[in-house]
Parts: C-alpha cells; sequence; structure tokens
C-alpha cells in the first residue's frame, strides 16, 4: 500500500491519469448515447446499447474501486470482506433470473377461471 | 483507557479498526444498492408500459458525475496532503470536495424541483398528457381565456385557505349535503371546506336532530343531544363523535347485559318445561339396547350439544322462542328491548344553504375515491365524507402543454390487433383538439422523413420516435407551418427547437416558446399525477435510488466537511490518526461515485 510520502508522490500522477480517464469514459458514455454516427446496433437504445454503456460504466467503476480505493493492492481480509458483499449483491440478481425462468404459472388469469373450475373436489 | 489499532494496522489483518470498519460498511452498501438495481432491472422488464426511455436531461446528471469524479480525485488528494503533512493542501483539497459535493445537491435539487412541478395525465385511451397546469382566476375560469405563452401572475388569482393559488386540477363539486363519518373526518379538509364556505356566503347545517340512542330505560341525556340547524364546525363533529363513542361503549355493556338476562329467562324455560326434550331423548333408547353404556353416553352428550347450539341461536336481544317456537320479545324494566336499543348513528348530515350562487368545493382527484357519475349524484372522499349534488366545471386545464404520448395507447392497440395510426386519430385527443391534430399531422410527415433518411441505412424509427411528441417537438411544431416541417439532417430525429443552457435545467422556457392550451373534461383523466413515484415504476425507483444516493452526498460531505472543520487539533496532535480517518471517510465517498457511475448511465442515457 502506497503509505510512505515518497509513494504517495509517485502515486499523485497515477491519481490524475485515472481522474482524466474518467472524465473521457463518461464523454463517450454520452457520445455513445446520443450521437446518430456511434449509436451501435439498431437506431435508438438498444440490447447494443445498454451492453456498451454498461461495459464503459464498469470499467469506470473497476477503474475507481482499484486505484482510488486501492483495491488494486490491498490486504486479503479487506477482500474477504468486501468480496462476500459482491457475491451476495450478484446472487440478488441471479435470484431475478431464476424468477424469470421460473414463473409462475397462474391460469384463473387467463380464461377466467375455467381451468381451475375443472379441479373438482374429487381431484383434490 | 486507549484504544488499540486506531493508528497502528493490526499483525494479523494487516488493518487499523476504521478500515474494517468501513468495508464492512461498503459490503453492506453493494448489497444494498445491488438489491435496489435489480430492483431496477425487474420493474424494466416486467413494465406494462412504455418504459421512459433517455427520458431526463443530459446535462444535469453529465455534470454531476464530472463533479463527482473531479470530488472523487480532489478527497484522494486531500489524503495524499495529509500524508505529506501538507495541512493547507489538504484544506484546499478538502473544501473542493465538500463544494462538490454542495454543487451536486443544487443540480440534483433543480432537477428534483422540475419533476415536481410538471403535470401529467394518462387518459382513458391511455393518452399521456404532460404539462403545466393552470391556476384558477378570480371572476371566472380565466385560465380559458388565457392567452397562449404568456404567464401573468396576478393578484386576481382565487387563493385557498393557506393563500395558495389554486391549480386547475381540481374536482369542483355543488354539494346540496354533506355527510361526515364521525370516526374518519379528516379536519383540515372540513377547515378548508367551512374556509370556501365562508368565502362563498354558504352556510352548512346539521340535516337532522341526533339522539343518542341510548339503550337503557332512563330519558336521554338531554346535554348530549344535537338539534338539527347548528352550523357546521370541526368542534360540532368532534363533539357528536365524542358523545357518539361514550354511547356506544354504553351501548355495549347493555347488550352484554341483557343477553345475560334473555339466558336467565330462557333457561329457567328450559329447566321448568323441558324444552331440550331431555326425558323424550332418554326414553328414546329402546330397552335392552345393544348400545354398551360408554357409546350411549358418548351419543347422549353429543346430542345435548346439538340441542345447546340450537337453543343458543334461539336468544337473542329481542326476542326469545317460547316452547312452542313462538317469538317472545324479551322485557326489560317492563319495555321490550327493541324498542330502547336502536342503531348508532355513526355519520352527521349537513345541509347546504347558498349564499347566491350555490356553493362550489374543490377536490384534490386523488382525494376522491368514489368518482362523480351521472345516475349516482354523489361523491366519497377518501376520509369517508359523502357528498351528493352535482359536479361543478372540472376539466383539467393545462397552459402548457408540453409532452403528448401515444406510445401506450399503440401498446393497448396491438394487443387488441388495432392498427396504431387508426387508434390513434381515433383517440379523444386527435379527435377533440383541433391544435394538438395539426401537431400529429405535422409529426407523421416529420416521422416519414425520418423512416426515409432512416431506410438508407437499413434502420427504421424507434416507437419514442413515431409515437411520441416531446416539448421541442412540440415547440418546433407550434411555430412551423406544414409545409415547412423538414427534419435536421443527420440527427435521425423529429425536428425539434434546440435547448438553451437554462432549459437543460428548468425545462422549457413557456415565456418564450408556445405551447397548447388544453382543456381535458374530468371523465377522459384515467389517472393523473405530476412527476413524482406516484406516476410510474421509472420514476419511483429513480426517485428511491437517486434519492438514496443524494442522501449519501450529503452524509459524506457532512463527515468530510468535519474533518475540514474540526481536524486541525487532531491533525496538530495526531497526524496520521485523521489521516486513516479521511482515508476511511475517502473510501465511504469512493463508493458514492461509484454508484453514480451506474446510476448515471441507467437512468439518463438507457
Amino acid at each position: 500500500m502506497a503509505d510512505s510520502a515518497e509513494d504517495i508522490k509517485k502515486s499523485i500522477k497515477l491519481y490524475l491519469i485515472i481522474g482524466a480517464a474518467l472524465f473521457v469514459g463518461t464523454i463517450v458514455t454520452v457520445l455513445v448515447a446520443t450521437v446518430p454516427a456511434l449509436d451501435f446496433g439498431g437506431h435508438g437504445f438498444d440490447a447494443a446499447d445498454m451492453i456498451l454503456g454498461l461495459l464503459i460504466a464498469t470499467t469506470k467503476a473497476s477503474l475507481v474501486a482499484a486505484i482510488f480505493m486501492h483495491l488494486n493492492h490491498e490486504k486479503k481480509a479487506v477482500y474477504w470482506l468486501f468480496g462476500s458483499g459482491l457475491i451476495f449483491a450478484f446472487f440478488l440478481v441471479f435470484l431475478l433470473f431464476w424468477a424469470k425462468a421460473d414463473p409462475i404459472h397462474y391460469d384463473k388469469f387467463q380464461d377466467g377461471g375455467q381451468s381451475a373450475a375443472l379441479i373438482s373436489p374429487q381431484d383434490s | 483507557m486507549e484504544i488499540p489499532y486506531v493508528v497502528t494496522p493490526r499483525k494479523d489483518t494487516g488493518l487499523f479498526n476504521s478500515k474494517i470498519a468501513i468495508w464492512l460498511f461498503l459490503a453492506s452498501e453493494v448489497m444494498l444498492f445491488g438489491g435496489l438495481f435489480s430492483g431496477y432491472v425487474f420493474l424494466r422488464i416486467g413494465a406494462d408500459y412504455p418504459w421512459p426511455e433517455r427520458t431526463l436531461p443530459v446535462l444535469p446528471g453529465l455534470l454531476n458525475t464530472f463533479i463527482l469524479i473531479a470530488s472523487s480525485v480532489t478527497v484522494v488528494f486531500a489524503w495524499a496532503s495529509l500524508k505529506m503533512r501538507k495541512w493547507v493542501h489538504f484544506q484546499i483539497y478538502m473544501g473542493i470536495t465538500v463544494l462538490c459535493a454542495l454543487v451536486f445537491m443544487v443540480f440534483k435539487g433543480l432537477e428534483y424541483n422540475v419533476k415536481f412541478h410538471h403535470q401529467a395525465a394518462r387518459l382513458v385511451d391511455y393518452t399521456m398528457v404532460e404539462g403545466h397546469i393552470d391556476y384558477e382566476k378570480a371572476g371566472g375560469h380565466g385560465a380559458n381565456h388565457a392567452e397562449e405563452g404568456t404567464h401573468d401572475a396576478g393578484p386576481d388569482y382565487v387563493l385557498n385557505s393557506k393563500g395558495k393559488q389554486i391549480e386547475m386540477n381540481v374536482q369542483r363539486f355543488l354539494p346540496e349535503t354533506v355527510t361526515f363519518d364521525l370516526l374518519r373526518f379528516h379536519q383540515p379538509w372540513v377547515e378548508e371546506m367551512l374556509s370556501e364556505a365562508s368565502q362563498a356566503g354558504a352556510t352548512l347545517a346539521l340535516a337532522n336532530d341526533i339522539d343518542l340512542n341510548r339503550a337503557d330505560a332512563e330519558t336521554k341525556d338531554a346535554s348530549k343531544v344535537f338539534a338539527a340547524g347548528e352550523p357546521l364546525s370541526v368542534d360540532l363533529l368532534k363533539r357528536i363523535a365524542a358523545a357518539q363513542t361514550e354511547n356506544h361503549a354504553f351501548n355495549q355493556t347493555n347488550r352484554t347485559e341483557y343477553l345475560r338476562q334473555a339466558w336467565d329467562m330462557k333457561w329457567d324455560d328450559v329447566k321448568e318445561n323441558d324444552l331440550l326434550g331431555e326425558a323424550a331423548f332418554v326414553a328414546s333408547f329402546p330397552a335392552g339396547s345393544q348400545l354398551e353404556a360408554k357409546e350411549r353416553d358418548l351419543a347422549y352428550t353429543r346430542w345435548k350439544a346439538g340441542m345447546r347450539a340450537n337453543f343458543a341461536t334461539e336468544v337473542g336481544i329481542d326476542s326469545i322462542k317460547n316452547g312452542t317456537g313462538q317469538d317472545v320479545p324479551v322485557l326489560i324494566d317492563g319495555k321490550p328491548f327493541s324498542a330502547i336499543e336502536r342503531p348508532e348513528a355513526s355519520a352527521a348530515s349537513f345541509t347546504v344553504s347558498s349564499g347566491g350562487q350555490p356553493l362550489s368545493l374543490r377536490f384534490k382527484n386523488h382525494d376522491v375515491i368514489t368518482d362523480y357519475k351521472e345516475g349516482l349524484g354523489a361523491i366519497t372522499l377518501r376520509d369517508g365524507t359523502a357528498l351528493s349534488g352535482k359536479q361543478g366545471d372540472s376539466a383539467m386545464v393545462y397552459h402548457y402543454v408540453d409532452g403528448i404520448d401515444f406510445q401506450h395507447l399503440v401498446m393497448q392497440a396491438e394487443t387488441k390487433g388495432i392498427e396504431p395510426l387508426i387508434a390513434i386519430e381515433n383517440s379523444w385527443m386527435i379527435k377533440n383538439n383541433p391544435v394538438v391534430a395539426q401537431l400529429w399531422e405535422k409529426h407523421l410527415k416529420a416521422v416519414g422523413q425520418l423512416e426515409t433518411a432512416l431506410a438508407e441505412k437499413g434502420r427504421e424509427p424507434t416507437h419514442k420516435d413515431r409515437y411520441r411528441m416531446g416539448w421541442q417537438e412540440i415547440a418546433y411544431y407550434m411555430k412551423t407551418p406544414l409545409d415547412q416541417v423538414q427534419i435536421e439532417e443527420g440527427t435521425f430525429t423529429a425536428p425539434r427547437v434546440t435547448m438553451s443552457l437554462a432549459e437543460h435545467f428548468k425545462g422549457p422556457d413557456y415565456h418564450n416558446r408556445q405551447f397548447p392550451h388544453l382543456a381535458i373534461p374530468r371523465d377522459q383523466v384515467m389517472m393523473d399525477s405530476k412527476f413524482t413515484p406516484k406516476w410510474n415504476t421509472y420514476y419511483a425507483i429513480y426517485f428511491t435510488i437517486t434519492g438514496l444516493h443524494g442522501l449519501h452526498v450529503i452524509g459524506g460531505a457532512i463527515v468530510l466537511g468535519y474533518y475540514l472543520f474540526f481536524g486541525r487539533k487532531m491533525y496538530l496532535s495526531n497526524p496520521e490518526w485523521l489521516a486513516n480517518r479521511v482515508e476511511v471517510g475517502g473510501l465511504f465517498w469512493h463508493f458514492v461515485d461509484l454508484v453514480w457511475i451506474f446510476a448515471f448511465p441507467i437512468f439518463y442515457l438507457m
């Protein structure tokens, strides 16, 4: 970790470069979303724009985490703590996809209860 | 006691205390915002309406992104300055950081403010109308006569009891009677009603005598009887409610007492006359029965329980059944109970007598839960207040319409197999508003041009291009004749006016641009709202995430500001400790930046 005064002096330049990279990344995000010539995929917003936008955002976020938050050279304990938080956050997102892949079928909504009426007491 | 590891790291973890703490906290924050962002995805893929894509002005969001990035750099510089023991540099960098936080919140405030004052309505045919609602003018509904594009705020506006201008997004009702739910009436509404009545010179008086229907043989308490004609006041409603509540408790106590008496009377009857027919049942056992004694006992117990259950239903307050099954009134002090106990009133009705012209009361739409219908002649408010009478002039008057959106209407039409353009041409909006019909004609022409331009690139216009006229398009169509409508080369959007710098932050310049004026009859409005979480799930999640993020910015600024303004003493005594604190505060600040790095493209650009 850049703890001594000399190390920090060296890091200052890196911080500036990362700051500039974040500015550029932001401008690129806006340009690909607003300039027709840079509109990837179909016309207007679509999956291609989403993937590109999130890709740039993730890159920017990684730079902040790695350099500004010093995650590129942290102690093991920090990786364990923060890593488990990240895993749980991803788990939350994947819950969503599982739910999407396993929808609840409730036929009553579609046929006005006809199929529900078919379930007679003998069946249950 | 000295706390260990505040400055020097622990040997096993290599970390000082607060660093462990902040990373634990950030881990929980990642889960919090991760959950919210996954909520966003869930709402977006599950939305049953056209998701508002790229609907927020980009410039304020972009500037805020720059501000947060800049502050992330300065906060790390502030920490580095402390490490190098440069106090003044620390002050400068930390000062800039806190300033950035303030500017961020100002931009955020401007953005929210525009949303809170921007009105939207979904019509019954799913057309969306956006814009600004006019205020009511004294001496008639001046809004209808106001010139388009002018905004002459003057003293001639109608003010409510709090001195605020009354917006033309209220339902007017001309009541003949008003019935308050005594337990649920909302005091401010009653006060507002009274204020409007006194302005109009009308009075509301108690319609009928309210007696307390006390369930005892004593004469009623004269002081608690309310006579017809008493004028409406909050105090009167409270007094009636209190008397009724007290009376209700009294009656309940008596009701229980009378039921007991009824039981006793019946029980005596049962015992004397063997009404359960016990003797007959026992006699019905055949002599030398095959039933074992145990089984016989069981059968007997069951029979008795059944008889008792039947018997219980025969005991009421009003009557009991005698041995031959006839109703006999329960007598209390020589009087039948039903003559004493009568239903208690839980409401109080007031008759409106107007002074000159009929009293016209105003209600916000969301306060009216049962809307007016011709046959019904009544409305009900959220607090249970029922008003009978006639509906007044309740049109929703847009002074400036700055958005007309047919995307939802088209979505509905497509599920029914109706051609989108036919559905739009038959919408209330196009059929009844010549100005909008002209705008639509110009828009169709522009979309045609856009289609041709995009076709050369093998692309086609989006739903939003085709079916939504935003404020920039409307402002363009308002000033451009049909034959001059022309899309700009290379833009691949419908033609639109260029936004000025101020308009990026404050919305359209209503003074210098033209927008249509529109009065929408109340029965055409399905739902209306400002651009708040109520309007749709997009705004709900937008305000949730950006609002929570804003709170983080404020919290972070307070902590960093504390180091800036109160850190000097610690710097002099233990600079390394302060540096550690600033590092931890900085980690939080970077996290706030990190959330915004995702929030900005997701909400502003997608």
